[in-house]
Formats: structure tokens, sequence, C-alpha cells
């Protein structure tokens, strides 16, 4: 079994995001059904500091490559792995333009592409992949039997978890890859514009429609700054325009988790609580005590948050 | 020149009962048969986009596109209604309507030979199955360049400004075009309404109607992907220990004593 | 009197920090939540007239103090609660004074001897209705303004609950209270089951929209949670089959405590995938001690299945009451969309009530040229007669300036057809500025006896000017 990981520099240099990957896809049994992980290494820079992935066998080094976010260097470089090595699984472990990139490898291969799973299995008897990814916009789980090889992702999130100790060296590669496309796909001009960190904050602030007004939330900003939180807000709250687009916390937005989580006016929709339920504590405000965010909270306030956070911000 | 919004119906999951999130063991669905058919929301930020490029620019013809059976034309009406020129319904065996490749199969041999289209727009996912591959996976059928998670778009000289989300970030491109978008949510763009006149006018309306089997349209036999074996409800819930008010410590006291803990133990 | 002299002396009864002249805060306050109000403001409106300064009361000592100043000093004044009022009953005049009673916020007593709690005027009708829950009892009063509505507005508006059919309006859950007259006098009507004792004061208080003076505090009846419930919903091809069958049930002597017939538009739009094309929908919860919903249920069904109703099983009662007060949300949304929206509520005798829904709901689709859709639904029954709550929604087309004005058709023609057909042009939510226009119409020669009352109980005219009369 062969899985080719494909990633780039923004990536190779936080590490975490390939060991997040590495771990969800350390119950493929590596032991028993020999299992191979490549990475595709997709670079402009020609040196790379050293790699300590001991789950990977083989580094294929693609680097002198003018425009390595480009879909279409992403997608010509797994095709000519594909041509070599034919991989059971393409993971993207990209931080940009994965949702493009996947479908449209896949199409080009032909086989099957799960964007944001959540869970991948190797049935022994079927001998076949079987991948768990959100539904019914995150209200339900899909089990999916993959016919055959597929490209995909897995959702977007920090996490800390365990790697299995294989004390193995990777084997780096250079591969003389010459045929990439230097033109932006059709591209003008670009400009970017990089939020503050919500994925990295320690305290989260989550409004949600119960919080009122844009008015309300530039006050619970003042609040936010008092005690180091970031503010973000659900949907609704984007939708509304109370809260920039970067700040959306869901299935559709960021997936964050961290120290602590507090909701504010939050009803609890499915897509939210998605993107909220792996914090290490959840605090829900909210005046209605039948809303659906108890459910899923360690602690809960019923009542007016104007009238629990501390009064002078208000 | 001419700009095509790609719409489907779907269900509106927003009124399901929350203890309607039961799988059926017998069919292997969820029933949620009650809840009303809806224009896919993101579909609708999509609409209004092309809408308000066609407000400013009113010599660019637009189409609306969608996939289901006849029931589904109430969404293509409803476009008609606030000012779409042209609708086309393609039907498809149900049973393969829930696969982004068919889906973006039947709208590349709709769109490929019209030379006037520069522009598809399309949801960036939909219920139930939320794939949100088919624009995607339409650009490269095409060989146009394609940008996800579009929260804005704009015409000017020829040129499109498209402002979509990443994630680290926003980013604002000016790019040529023929080109396909996948929209998400966008603030503030909620689709317009059509007065009681334009809808009972809309109703005359012709709507295109293309009915082709797969098999004609090409060889790929990726017809059967997405073999969704059974469904799942996760239900973790937690036993949430409520806050109240008491005599010795006031709940906003016990709110900053919770955080102050929890955020110290986090630095340990 | 010069304004800061004003100011100066509500600083001094009731302290600085209780007198709010912050102008944005005025701004607020300067209007209700009125269909017409939330698409202007979301297009940029801002009122031209502000109050002087919001006082926020905490006793009722204050409120003495506060209105005999303002009568000695003519100043007009608006007592407010809540806040959800939707027919600009809280519209500040230039230089007039907001006498705010949200914060006068205490449950008083709960008698679990005599079915009856005590509460301030600014006590929030969930926070009520969720501190009986909490030991058995409910208060049976639940209008959509639930989530904001308060006890002294409610009293004030003649507020009706969507359990109405069972419980009654607030006329018939008020059991006493006390107030402040424009004159400065404390008065308290004591709590009483029944009494013979000339005309029922409380009825002065019912509907005053602050007219006659400010509500402090109220007692109303609680009943026991109900131990069973009966929910059955039932689709119909006509809209006057819906309103024939309801005026058999409540004439046989029942009493659905939910009690609605929504039109094939509104039925369409709520339960769409429950019938078919074209028909309208009824909804029946029958509630009370065990065996008695059972009872009621059966024969509501009866009925129904006699008309021919089709059976559509609990399921939409479940969807119902999960989100029967989501359009506290949608008015908003309304606006974003280009739209003006609103709804108005008449009533009228079971002989009138079909000919004023159909004749309104045809001249409004053909009258007003930017119309989105027009719906109607029965909600509150009577022996008598039934309501109509119209909603409509508008495209403010050609500009959002004409939305005022297709506002005004809209209103208009409800209002006309209603008077025509001897109809009542507010059955639930009050007169406030807005309707007051109607109201000579409306009254008739009993308008007389309305003035009357006003001279007698405001002298200076001054409480909440030109609601329920309009200034001259």
């Amino acid at each position: 079994m062969k899985i080719a990981l494909i990633t780039d520099y923004n990536i190779l240099n936080t590490n975490h995001e390939i060991n997040s990957v590495l771990s969800k896809i350390s119950n493929l049994n590596p032991k028993t059904n020999n299992l191979k992980i490549d990475l595709l290494y997709i670079s402009k820079q020609t040196i790379i500091k050293p790699i300590t992935l001991e789950q990977v066998n083989e580094i294929h080094i693609y680097n002198q490559i003018e425009e390595p976010n480009n879909i279409s260097n992403l997608i010509k470089v797994a095709l000519h792995y594909n041509n070599i090595y034919t991989p059971d699984l393409f993971i993207s472990c990209l931080k940009e333009n994965q949702d493009a990139f996947i479908p449209q490898l896949a199409s080009k291969l032909s086989i099957e592409s799960f964007l944001n799973i959540e869970s991948i299995k190797f049935d022994n008897e079927t001998q076949k992949f079987n991948v768990i990814k959100p539904i019914y916009s995150g209200n339900v789980l899909g089990h999916y039997i993959v016919s055959d090889r597929a490209v995909l992702s897995f959702t977007k999130e920090k996490t800390s978890s365990k790697l299995i100790k294989v004390s193995n060296v990777p084997i780096i590669k250079y591969i003389d890859y010459t045929d990439a496309t230097t033109l932006k796909d059709d591209i003008v001009t670009f400009e970017k514009v990089v939020p503050s960190g919500i994925k990295d904050a320690k305290f989260v602030i989550v409004c949600g429609y119960g919080v009122g007004s844009a008015n309300n939330i530039e006050l619970l900003k003042d609040y936010a700054k008092s005690v180091n939180a970031v503010i973000c807000g659900t949907k609704k709250v984007i939708d509304l325009g109370w809260l920039p687009m970067n700040t959306l916390i869901g299935t559709t937005g960021q997936i964050i988790s961290p120290d602590i989580c507090l909701t504010i006016g939050v009803s609890g929709a499915a897509p939210l609580l998605n993107g909220i339920i792996k914090s290490k504590l959840i605090i829900a405000i909210n005046k209605d005590k039948d809303a659906r965010i108890f459910n899923y909270a360690d602690y809960g306030i019923v009542g007016d948050y104007k009238d629990i956070i501390e009064k002078e911000h208000f | 020149m001419k700009i095509i919004s790609c719409i489907k119906q779907v269900y509106d999951l927003d009124i399901v009962l929350e203890n309607d999130w039961v799988v059926d063991e017998t069919t292997n669905k969820i029933n949620i048969d009650y809840a009303n058919l809806i224009m896919n929301p993101y579909d609708e930020t999509a609409l209004e986009l092309m809408l308000r490029i066609t407000d400013s620019s009113k010599d660019i013809k637009t189409e609306v596109i969608t996939i289901g059976n006849k029931k589904s034309e109430a969404i293509l009406r409803k476009a008609l209604a606030i000012g779409v020129d042209d609708a086309t319904r393609i039907e498809i065996d149900h049973e393969l309507i829930n696969n982004p490749f068919n889906i973006a199969k039947l709208l590349h041999h709709k769109i490929k030979d019209d030379k006037e289209v520069k522009l598809v727009l399309c949801g960036r996912q939909s219920d139930i199955f939320n794939h949100g591959q088919t624009g995607q996976i339409l650009a490269e059928k095409l060989g146009w360049s394609c940008f996800t998670n579009v929260f804005n778009i704009t015409y000017k000289d020829s040129y499109f400004n498209v402002s979509r989300t990443t994630s680290s970030g926003i980013e604002h491109i000016k790019t040529n075009n023929p080109l396909v978008v996948t929209v998400t949510q966008s603030p503030n763009m909620f689709l317009r309404m059509a007065t009681l006149m334009n809808t009972m006018k809309a109703k005359q309306k012709p709507i295109n109607f293309i009915s082709k089997e797969l098999s004609e349209i090409s060889e790929d036999t990726n017809e059967k992907f997405y073999n969704l074996e059974k469904l799942t409800v996760e239900k973790s819930k937690k036993n949430c220990i409520y806050l109240n008010e008491n005599k010795n410590k006031s709940i906003n006291l016990q709110l900053s004593d919770l955080i102050n803990n929890s955020l110290n133990k986090g630095v340990k | 009197m010069e304004k800061t002299e004003v100011i100066n002396f509500f600083e001094t009864v009731l302290g600085k920090e209780r007198v709010v002249t912050n102008e944005e805060v005025l701004q607020e306050f300067a209007t209700d939540i009125t269909g017409l109000r939330m698409v202007q403001k979301h297009f940029g409106w801002k009122s031209e007239n502000l109050a002087s300064c919001i006082l926020k009361i905490h006793t009722k000592e204050e409120a003495v103090t506060v209105m005999k100043f303002i009568n000695e000093n003519k100043i007009v004044s608006i007592p407010r609660t809540g806040g959800s009022g939707v027919c600009l009953g809280l519209e500040t005049p230039s230089h007039s004074v907001v006498i705010d009673l949200s914060e006068m916020n205490e449950i008083i007593e709960i008698n679990e001897e005599n079915f009856t709690i005590t509460a301030q005027a600014g006590v929030p009708l969930q926070v009520l209705e969720e501190t009986l829950n909490k030991k058995g009892y409910t208060s049976g009063h639940f209008p959509q303004s639930l989530p904001l509505a308060q006890m002294g507005g409610l009293v004030a508006t003649r507020s009706i609950g969507q359990f109405s059919t069972l419980y009654g309006g607030i006329e018939d859950l008020l059991v006493g209270l006390e107030g402040v007259l424009p004159t400065g006098e404390l008065v308290f009507i004591k709590n009483n089951p029944r009494k013979s004792t000339g005309p029922d004061l409380r009825h002065i208080w019912l509907g005053s929209e602050g007219a006659f003076g400010v509500i402090t505090e109220v007692t109303v009846k609680i009943f026991k949670l109900p131990e069973e419930r009966v929910m059955q919903a039932f689709a119909i091809e006509e809209f006057q089959t819906g309103l024939d069958i309801i005026q058999e049930i409540v004439q046989a002597g029942w009493k659905p405590a939910v009690t609605r017939l929504h039109d094939k538009t509104e039925a369409k739009e709520s339960y769409g995938p429950f019938i078919k094309e074209d028909e309208g929908v009824l909804l029946f919860i029958s509630e009370g001690p065990q065996g008695f919903a059972s009872l009621e249920g059966n024969a509501v069904k009866n009925v129904c299945l006699k008309h021919k109703a089709r059976e559509l099983g609990s399921k939409p009662l479940e969807l119902w009451l999960a989100h029967r007060n989501d359009i506290c949300d949608h008015l908003d949304m309304y606006a974003k969309q280009g739209a003006v929206a609103d709804t108005c509520e008449i009533s009228a005798m079971w002989s009138d009530i079909g000919k004023i829904y159909n004749e309104v709901i045809s001249r409004v689709a053909k009258e007003v040229p930017y119309l989105v859709a027009v719906t109607g639904h029965s909600s509150h029954s009577y022996v008598q007669g039934t309501n109509i709550y119209f909603m409509f929604g508008a495209m403010c087309a050609p500009s959002v300036e004409a939305a005022e004005k297709t506002y005004n058709q809209i209103f208009g023609i409800i209002m006309e057809t209603t008077l025509k057909y001897n109809g009542s042009i507010a059955h639930h939510h009050g007169v406030g500025r807005y309707r007051s226009k109607w109201m000579k119409e409306e009254l008739g020669s009993s308008y007389e006896m309305l003035k009357k009352l006003k001279s007698a109980f405001d002298p200076n005219g001054i409480m909440n000017q030109g609601v329920l009369i309009p200034v001259e």
C-alpha cells in the first residue's frame, strides 16, 4: 500500500499539520498492510531544513519550481509522481488551494476525491478504504466505501496527536522536474490580507446571533482585549456583516481548538459545533435554557451575557 | 458576454428538529422529508453576486442551470422572477445526482460550446452530501481557472475582481476570464426578492430542458463513485455544569475564575 | 423650563447614571420595531425627534416624584419597558422624556394558594415564565414578542399570546395592579377573583399605552403546567372551510389552546411538504389535565373530518413550536433584501371575517405594484369571531423613499376593509401613533368616551402624547 502526502514549504516549516495527517493515517496498520508513505515536497527553494518525519519512507523533493502554490503546478507534479508510483491515496497537506487541487487532480486521474474527511480506515476483508466525512451540513457522518484509489484531505485543525515511533529515516530523492508553469492562473493582480491569529489563540470568544447587534460586538471586543481573547463569529453573524469573513468559525470557516472557547448568544447549529468541539473547555452563555449549545458545553450560564460579562464593558 | 449560475434545490436543514437527526435503521436514511425544498443557500449568494454584476452592466446576459427533477424548476422560476434571462434544467437519474463528477460532466456538456460564457458561479457546496467539488471539476474539464471560497466578485474593464477566503486570510485577485468560481457565504449578500407580478410573469417563461444519458456525453467510468455505505449521528453530548448566582460568589466572578484557572492550566 | 434644569432635577432624584442623555441611546429609544422603521433604519434613517433624556426608574416612589414633576412642567413623556411595540407607540416627540421601567424587574411573589404571580413592570415575560416553569406553573401567555416583552408593556398594550384560545388575552390574566397616574397619585387595584363594584378599573390600564399613566407592578394568573397535550394538524382546500371548522369547534364549547388557520401561501412556505398545491393548514393544540386534552382533541378531529379536512399528524405542530418566534430574526432580513415587511392584525365577527380576508388579499395583490406577498392567518378565536393576522412584504421600489408610500397603501387597504365590515382595526398590537388616525372611525360615537377619559386622567395631555388619540 502506498500513500503520497503532498506538501509545500509553508507546511513543512511547521511540521504539525503533517504530523496531524500522519497520526490520522496511523490506524491503517502500517505493518500488516506494508504501508509506504511518500512525501511530495514542492518548493521554490533548493535547500530544506532537516526532516524528522520518521513515519515517512521517502521524501520526493520537487524544488526550483517557480510557483509552488500554483494549482497547475501541483497537479503536474502529482501526475508526474503518479506515472511512476501510482499511489493508492493522495493526501493533501497543503495550506492553500487544496479545495481546488483535490477534485481537479482526481478528475485528471478519474478517481474519487473527498474533501475535509474526519477519518479513514482500511477494511482488510474487502481490501477497500472506508472514508468518514460530515454530510447534511455536519449534522450526520457519511461512511463511504472508496471504490479504488482516491485523493483526499482531512478537516483542517490543530491537534497534538501522538505519533507512533517507528525509527525510520526517510530517504530523500531530488526530482529533476522542469515542466512547471510560470503563469499564475490568469491572475493579473494579487493581494493578501492576513488576519490575526485565530488558530493560535488560547482563548476564543465566539459571538452568535444572540449578541444582538454589531454594536454589542464592539463592546465585546473591549472585553476580549481585557482578557486577551480573540473574537470570532458564527455563520449568521458573518452573514449579517457584524464581523469580517475571516473570523468565521465552523465547518465552512475555521476549525479551532483553543484552551477556552466562550460562546455568547450561540444556539449551537451543527456546522458551528464542528468548528469548536475540539476546544479544551467550552463555556456557553445563552438566554435560552434549551439552546443546543448546552449539550456540548462543559460549563453553561443561562442568562443575558450583558449581566454576566463584567459590567463595565456595557 | 454571458454569466452562468449553477443552482440546486435542497432540503432546508435549518428547520429540522434536533431530535430528528436519527438514522432510520431499515432505510439507512435520515427522515427529513418534512423540510421544505429551497435553493441551496450558497447558490443563492452566487446568484445574487451574478445579478449585482449585471445591475451595473446591463448588456451581460445571465442564465441559471439546475440539475434535477421537474420539482426543481421552482428555483429556476424564482431566478427568472428576479431578473435572470434564461433558465435550463438538466434531467438526471436520481441515483447519479450525488456524485459531483456526474454533475460537472453534465454542466460541462451544456457550457463547453457556448463561447459567450465568461464566468460560471457555483455554490461552494450543497446539502445533503457536501462534497464541495462540482465547480472545481467543471473548471478542470473546461480548462478554465478556478477560484474557491469566493465571497465577492465584480466586473470592470473586462477583468473580474475576485475576493476569497483561504485558511490563512483573504485574497483580492484581479483575473482574466473565462473562469469558474465557487461561492461561500458573504456578508450582507442576501438574494433579492421577486415581486408578485414578476413571479407571475416568470411562471409563463420557457425553461430549456436537456435530457441526456451520461454515457452519451463521455466514456468516463466514474458514474458510480461515492458509495455511501451508512450514516451515523454522533451524540457525544457533555454533562454541562451550570453556573448559578450564589451568595458567596457572583456569577461573573465564577466565570472569570473559571477562565483564569483554565488559562493557567493551559500554560503548565 | 430649560432642558438643563429638567435634567438637573432628574439627576438629583435618580442620580446621574440613571438619567441617560447619550445621543446614540436616545436614537435607539426614538422608535420601536415597527416594520416600516426597521427598513428605514436599515437604509440609514435617523429620528429627528429625540427625547431629552431617558429615566431609569427603580422604585414606585421615584415614579411618583418624576410624574409629579413632569405634570407640573407639562413635559411630554413616554413610558416604556421591553420596547417591542410595532405601532410607533414608543416614538419620542422632541424634548420628551422616556420613563424606562425596565430596571424595575423583581418578581415580588408567587402565590401558590391563590395561583397568582406579582411582578414589577420591568420583569421580562420570558424570565417570569421560566421562573414559573421551575415550580410547575405557566403564565399561559406566549406572545411572539416573548423574548423581548416585559410585564408592564404587555398590560399597557392589551397583549395576547399564542395559546389564548384557552388561557385568554392579558385582560383575562390580569388580576390586580399598581400604577402612577399622570398627576402623580400612586394607585393600587387589589387582587380579587371577581367583583361587582362599578366599572372594572383594570380596563383603564389595559391598552392604555402609557396615555393614562405608568404601570409599576402587576399581578397575573398562573396555571399548572398541562399534564397532557394533544397536537394535530389538518389540510383544507378553502380558507373559508378552515374558518367554518374553527367556528364550529369554539361554538361547541371547546377551547384548543392553539387554534390556527394558515392560508395557502403561508402553508406552502412553512408546511409545503405536508400539503398539496393550494391547500391551507389548520393547527390545534389541546392541553390541560389528564384526559381533558384527548377528549378535546377527539372532538376537534371529528369536526375537521366532517368538513373533509385531511389529517397531517403532529409534526407540523412540532415545527411550529420550534420555529414560532423566528420571525423576530427575519424583520431585519427583509430590509437586507430590499423589502419592507410587516404584520397587521384585525378582528371581526364570524359573519364578516372571511369577507375581510378575501377582500384584503385580492385588493393588496391587485393594487400594490411592488408587492412580494400578502398572506393571512387566524390565530386567536372566540365564540363570536376571530382575528386575521396579515403579513406582507413589498420591494422598496422604485426607491427606498417609496417604501413608506407602499407601507401606508397596504395598511390603508387593511384598515379600510376592516372598518367596512365593522371589524376592529387592532386585535392585539395596539394603536400606537400609527393606527391612531383610524381611531375615530373605529370607535364611532364612543370615541367621545376615550377623549373624556384622556382629559380626566391626563389633563395636560402629556402622557405618551399621540397614541390612541392623534395630536390635532
